[in-house]
């Protein structure tokens, strides 16, 4: 039992409860998927990889792989019996190639063997005679070649280019800005179970029923013939949305063929080279302005580098058009965004899905116009908010909550921006080797899947007759506490105490049809669909009790109790009476967000229920000798509208933070010119440790309430905190910035490596002589 | 290695793989060893860690601490601050912390969590728990399981023996001289020590090398001398001893130091491997080459001593024979009035591989300069060290351009670095350097 159970039942709702699975965490009795006891005769399988770089396979040479000690049996392309398809938008990417690979190291066949040792170390025995096919890895390579795997977006208002050539002041700029490795501390891995009464397998997923419906087209079977499973995930931060199916896929091939068990554990290099990442994206922008900082008119270019098939780039860069304008007003604006293929992993979803590497180019040009305008930064932010001079925005929504404005207000005070930046700028004359920067960035981001029809949620919810409630929902547990948020709601719905509300793996056959656990959305859709749930059940409940005690007053649910009337009865002997009243006790609920559409074609509509807002103040410090740099502060204030759980939602927002840290500064993905990843494990790619948190970081949530009818009038949390990283990046800028003498801004690209950072204090000593 | 015999042979789940190669520290665990006459705690990478290096030791799991109905203090407090999310990393960094009261460690949280990855939270509530658990004593029903295990270490005698499989043969020896003697006669086997490299080998290369010898249970390659003239480590200490009696003397290298693998990698990894594995971007060479430190070679009963400048010979070649192996490292103690500086510069602040290290010392004697991550091997900048000009570093070296860093970087660096330590009282160091 866990010790959220106090005494007294307090309202769930609200109130900082520990993870639900909080002691099983520090105990290591949580169970992942590599944690099952494997059943008997259970195989494990490990990918064969290709060659080093794009080719033609001529020829595979599989014998010594399958004579090897322990292996079983080896499986490739030939062995599908249905579609050999790894893409889930578009079927444009083999699960397993065959006769060509279009990036280094694809996977081409897959090897079950009695261990997992066994299983990796026949996958090396291929050997391959293979043609080396061209390789654009490069920006310059890509859009040159230009080929695209989903079409260009354009979304226009007014007329950009007169309005530019109108303008007081012209910026143009470019900004590349890098990818980022997931680094789920859980790789990916499934576990498929294979009986004559269908099949299971235990999925580290974010999206059970995508992994399903690519099993039933791989192996020809409907989805009522297959079940999966999962009860949590060891992170997933959007690299098991649509990526965990292929996992699951070739084990669930190997388990179809030899009938028995398998398991597929990536080992983490496996993992990293062939998952996809976060896109990069370079962007060429240019805006107009005046005297005072006010933006009239802008155009952005998106180029995206989304690897080798689709996947999920159409939805990723729609949604970095979506946030090229992060909380500014663009009145005359045009934004194009172009999905180049290149011969690199395929580029999938991750935290922020585009909206991170929308807004960084903004807000760098933000910083550009202050710095030439002689200004603070913040002060031009501040003129460009939505609100100010006009709030549609570029796709036509409109933006009405006025939320940012008196947030960047509390923030400035609370975090002594300006006088600290008064400070920095000082000691930054005569600074030695180390110096000093600080900005305040906002962030505004569209919170609904952008594709309208995913957003919909189902619940199943039992009472038994102890009174014991069961719910379970389409959202899957990646560590962002949705579980007991749902729980949270359901308990509070009964006034029962939150020890009696249970919620089980995430099943495909309990609740189906459901959408990913992804865009921020997991507690607004599935939360909802509980509610629903609830209610349908509430209902029932209160025509029982209405007729039990011949009343017609409403019942209320509190403590533990039922009280209607006169008449007051334990939750629990309610639950008894009306399954002896014969009332069915178990319900299904459905959630869809009402009021939300948005059109490709046109470019416009209403892609976002509502917004979710954010800013940061960093302070960095950065060493002149080596381009080294840490941040020492930083100040989140966060609008998660009415919390349903303050200590949940001040972990995501500082996990989210850190993370974007990391990834704006020290995470860099290194290709090759093959397209080969040379950082393809956590040797070489760094994600940030403990030494790397700021020495001071200051987390509040912002006191709001959702205008939009949420559940508890919560706001989505798991992605938007993740953009208040962008003020790490901005205020290294700045602190390069005085280097260049007055007017001076760095092109400081991301991430904001040493290496970066160097080179940029070299260019700005160099402008300054 | 010890993570597979946990999770297969134990079914003791707790204790994860998150990356196989000793980077992530989800598979720690917390080891007790003798040394001296106390039992020393550390956390390892179970991942990289040789179950033959286990004899005479104890290794505690996150199963071990306490459970779901008498949580330990540092699991309560984990609970209490919110450090858990997913949960993955979680047991990982309980066993470090667990490590670090037994050890009754004096740097800060952050250092002693610094080998393990957290991807979800922002490591405050982690760093918390640790800060406000560090001082407190152990459960009763942990602290027996401790009591029973220390008595047993202090009383068992390790190494010394032999195991044959059918992949290949292990010898243990527990003697300087029946190392010596099995070096002889089997000058093809591969030494190990902490197996911080030769770990990787296996799970990520998936190496079997026939034969090894161990050097953990070999008493004399233990020993952590002073003399007026020097520090003498055998080439079994581990960097988690070095590190306290280097520091005596030259508390300049405590970042080095600190940031030189994680509390994981240091407690298992020894000096002695890493600067026999002749790796260009160890962190141990450059120092030790500034600080003029020696090499004592053994071949049989024959010793020889080189200076350690002179050892790396070429990229993947040492002045070591066949049959020889390092029985220490001999590092002269600080001369009155020596400057020290070293830097190290990667992408990372810890627990991350070098791109450029530079360990610059100057006594009355002279200059040294050395560096790391810019040649096929750690050296010396001779013609800096003559004309002591910071921009003759590219007649010194032509680095590469690697996944770490470019040739311009690592030139760049290495110059600001020098001209820092050549001309201390430049106002502005990087404005300079531009021009
Ligand atoms: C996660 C991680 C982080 C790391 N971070 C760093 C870092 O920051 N800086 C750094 O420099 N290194 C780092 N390393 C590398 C490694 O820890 C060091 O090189 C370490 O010092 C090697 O020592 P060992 O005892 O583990 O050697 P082993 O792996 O046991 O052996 C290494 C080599 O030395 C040989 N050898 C060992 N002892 C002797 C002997 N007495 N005589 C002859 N040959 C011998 C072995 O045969 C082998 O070739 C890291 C490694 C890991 C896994
Ligand atoms: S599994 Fe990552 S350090 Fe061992
Ligand atoms: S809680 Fe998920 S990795 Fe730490």
């Amino acid at each position: 039992m866990n010790q959220i159970s106090k005494p007294e039942i307090a309202n769930p709702l609200g109130r900082a409860l520990e993870h639900d699975s909080a002691g099983q965490h520090v105990t290591g009795q949580a169970l992942y998927c590599d944690d099952i006891r494997e059943p008997a005769g259970c195989l494990h399988a490990a990918m064969g990889l290709g060659p080093a770089f794009p080719a033609r396979i001529v020829a595979m040479d599989l014998d010594a792989v399958r004579q090897a000690p322990g292996v079983v049996a080896v499986f490739t392309a030939a062995d599908i019996p249905g579609e050999n398809n790894a893409g889930s938008v578009v079927h444009d990417e083999p699960l397993l190639a065959s006769d060509q690979t279009s990036y280094a190291q694809q996977p081409l066949f897959v090897v079950a063997a009695e261990t997992r040792d066994q299983a990796r170390r026949a996958a090396r025995l291929a050997k391959f005679e293979a043609e080396e096919r061209p390789a654009a890895v490069t920006y310059d390579q890509i859009v040159e070649r230009d080929e695209h795997v989903m079409p260009t977006l354009e979304v226009v208002t007014g007329d950009a280019e007169a309005a530019l050539a109108k303008a007081q002041h012209k910026l143009e700029g470019r900004i590349e800005i890098g990818g980022q490795e997931h680094m789920y501390l859980e790789g990916q891995i499934a576990l498929a179970l294979p009986s004559p009464d269908g099949l299971r397998v235990v999925s580290s997923t974010q999206h059970p029923t995508e992994v399903q419906e690519m099993l039933g087209h791989l192996l020809e079977l409907s989805s009522a013939e297959i079940t999966v499973e999962v009860r949590r995930m060891g992170g997933a931060f959007g690299g098991k949305e649509s990526q965990a199916a292929h996992t699951a896929m070739m084990a669930t091939l190997a388990a179809y063929h030899t009938g028995r068990p398998v398991k597929l554990r990536l080992d983490r290099d496996d993992d990293m080279v062939t998952t996809g990442k976060r896109h990069d994206f370079r962007v060429d922008y240019r805006l107009g302005y005046d005297d005072s900082g006010r933006v009239y008119a802008g155009t952005f270019d998106l180029a995206a580098r989304c690897g080798h098939s689709a996947d999920l780039s159409a939805a990723v860069c729609d949604r970095a058009v979506f946030h090229s304008d992060n909380a500014y007003f663009i009145p005359e604006h045009r934004i194009t965004s172009h999905r180049y293929r290149s011969n690199t992993v395929s580029n999938t979803a991750y935290r922020g899905f585009g909206g991170p590497q929308g807004m960084v180019a903004i807000e760098r040009a933000m910083d550009q116009i202050a710095a030439r305008l002689g200004k603070d930064p913040l002060d031009v932010r501040l003129e460009n908010l939505y609100g100010r001079h006009g709030d549609i925005a570029p796709y036509g929504m409109q933006v009405k909550e006025r939320v940012l404005e008196p947030l960047i207000r509390q923030l400035e005070v609370s975090a002594d921006y300006r006088q600290r930046r008064a400070e920095i700028e000082a000691a930054n004359q005569s600074a030695g080797r180390y110096r000093r920067g600080i900005a305040l960035t906002p962030v505004k981001f569209g919170i609904s899947f952008t594709i309208s029809f995913l957003n919909q949620a189902g619940a199943l919810l039992n009472i038994y007759k102890d009174g014991s409630i069961l719910i379970n929902h389409g959202g899957t547990e990646m560590g962002q506490g949705l579980y007991l948020k749902v729980a949270q709601v359901v308990a509070h719905q009964f006034g029962v105490p939150l020890d009696m509300v249970k919620i089980s793996a995430t099943r495909t056959d309990k609740v189906p049809n459901t959408s990913p656990t992804a865009a921020s959305s997991g507690t607004d859709l599935n939360g909802a669909a509980a509610l629903a749930a609830c209610k349908t059940l509430k209902q029932r409940l209160t025509r029982f009790l209405q007729q039990k005690f011949e009343t017609d007053a409403l019942p209320l649910f509190k403590d533990g109790r039922v009280l209607i009337g006169f008449h007051h009865m334990s939750y629990a002997e309610m639950a008894r009476a009306a399954w002896f009243a014969r009332i069915p006790l178990s319900a299904t609920g459905h959630f869809a967000t009402p009021g939300i559409g948005w059109d490709a074609k046109t470019g416009k509509g209403r892609p976002f229920f509502y917004f979710a807002h954010g800013a940061a103040v960093s302070e960095v410090e950065i060493d002149t000798l080596t381009g080294a740099n840490r941040v020492v502060r930083a100040d989140l204030l966060h609008d998660v509208g009415q919390s349903i759980n303050p200590a949940i939602d001040l972990g995501q927002i500082e996990g989210a933070y850190i993370q974007g840290m990391g990834w704006l500064t020290m995470e860099q993905l290194v290709f090759n010119d093959k397209g080969q990843l040379l950082t393809h494990a956590p040797s070489t790619y760094k994600i940030p440790t403990a030494t790397d948190r700021p020495d001071v970081l200051n987390i509040t949530l912002y006191d709001n309430k959702n205008p939009e009818a949420t559940v508890h009038r919560s706001k989505a949390v798991g992605e938007p905190p993740f953009m208040l990283a962008i003020s790490v990046h901005s205020a290294l800028a700045h602190a390069i910035s005085g280097l260049g003498g007055p007017g001076y801004w760095p092109d400081l690209d991301a991430p904001a490596t040493a290496e970066e950072v160097l080179r940029c204090l070299d260019a700005a000593n160099a402008a300054a002589v | 290695m010890l993570l597979g015999w946990l999770r297969e042979h134990q079914q003791a789940r707790g204790t994860k793989e998150g990356c196989n190669e000793g980077d992530c520290g989800a598979c720690s665990v917390v080891l007790a060893r003798k040394q001296g006459e106390h039992i020393d705690y550390q956390p390892v990478n179970a991942c990289i860690f040789p179950l033959a290096n286990l004899d005479g030791t104890a290794i505690f799991s996150v199963e071990d601490f306490g459970n779901r109905q008498a949580l330990h203090p540092i699991q309560q407090a984990v609970v209490d601050e919110h450090g858990s999310q997913c949960g993955f990393c979680t047991p990982g960094f309980i066993a470090s912390m667990v490590a670090g009261q037994l050890g009754k460690v004096e740097h800060s949280a952050e250092v002693q969590i610094a080998g393990n990855l957290c991807r979800c939270t922002g490591y405050g509530g982690l760093i918390r728990a640790f800060e406000g658990q560090r001082n407190t004593p152990q459960p009763a029903a942990f602290r027996a399981k401790l009591d029973a295990a220390e008595s047993w270490i202090k009383a068992s005698d390790a190494g010394g023996f032999e195991c044959h499989g059918t992949t290949g043969s292990i010898y243990a020896p527990s003697t300087l001289k029946d190392l010596a003697s099995l070096r002889s006669v089997h000058p093809d086997a591969l030494i190990v020590a902490g197996a911080t490299d030769v770990g990787l080998w296996m799970t990520k290369g998936l190496k079997q090398p026939p034969k090894l010898i161990l050097t953990t249970y070999v008493h004399e390659l233990h020993a952590v001398e002073q003399t007026a003239e020097h520090f003498c480590f055998g080439a079994a200490v581990p960097y988690s001893q070095v590190g306290p009696t280097l520091l005596q003397d030259y508390p300049e290298a405590r970042d080095w130091f600190e940031r030189l693998g994680s509390v994981q990698v240091r407690a298992s990894g020894t000096l002695g491997g890493n600067i026999a594995n002749g790796s260009p971007i160890g962190d141990g060479p450059p120092l030790m080459i500034a600080l003029g430190a020696s090499l004592r070679l053994r071949k049989g009963e024959t010793l020889r001593e080189v200076a350690l400048e002179d050892y790396f010979i070429a990229y993947g070649k040492q002045d070591l024979a066949e049959d020889e192996f390092v029985e220490a490292v001999l590092v002269p103690r600080r001369q009155p009035g020596q400057r020290l500086m070293v830097e190290k510069v990667s992408r990372r602040i810890d627990q991350d591989i070098t791109a450029v290290l530079a360990a610059f010392s100057e006594t009355s004697v002279g200059l040294r300069l050395a560096f790391g991550g810019m040649a096929a091997t750690p050296k010396l900048a001779k013609t800096v060290m003559a004309s002591r000009q910071a921009s003759d570093i590219h007649k010194d070296f032509e680095p590469l351009s690697d996944l770490r860093a470019s040739k311009a970087y690592r030139l760049r660096v290495a110059e600001n670095l020098l001209r820092a330590f050549l001309e201390p009282d430049a106002s502005n160091p990087s404005q300079e350097a531009a021009q």
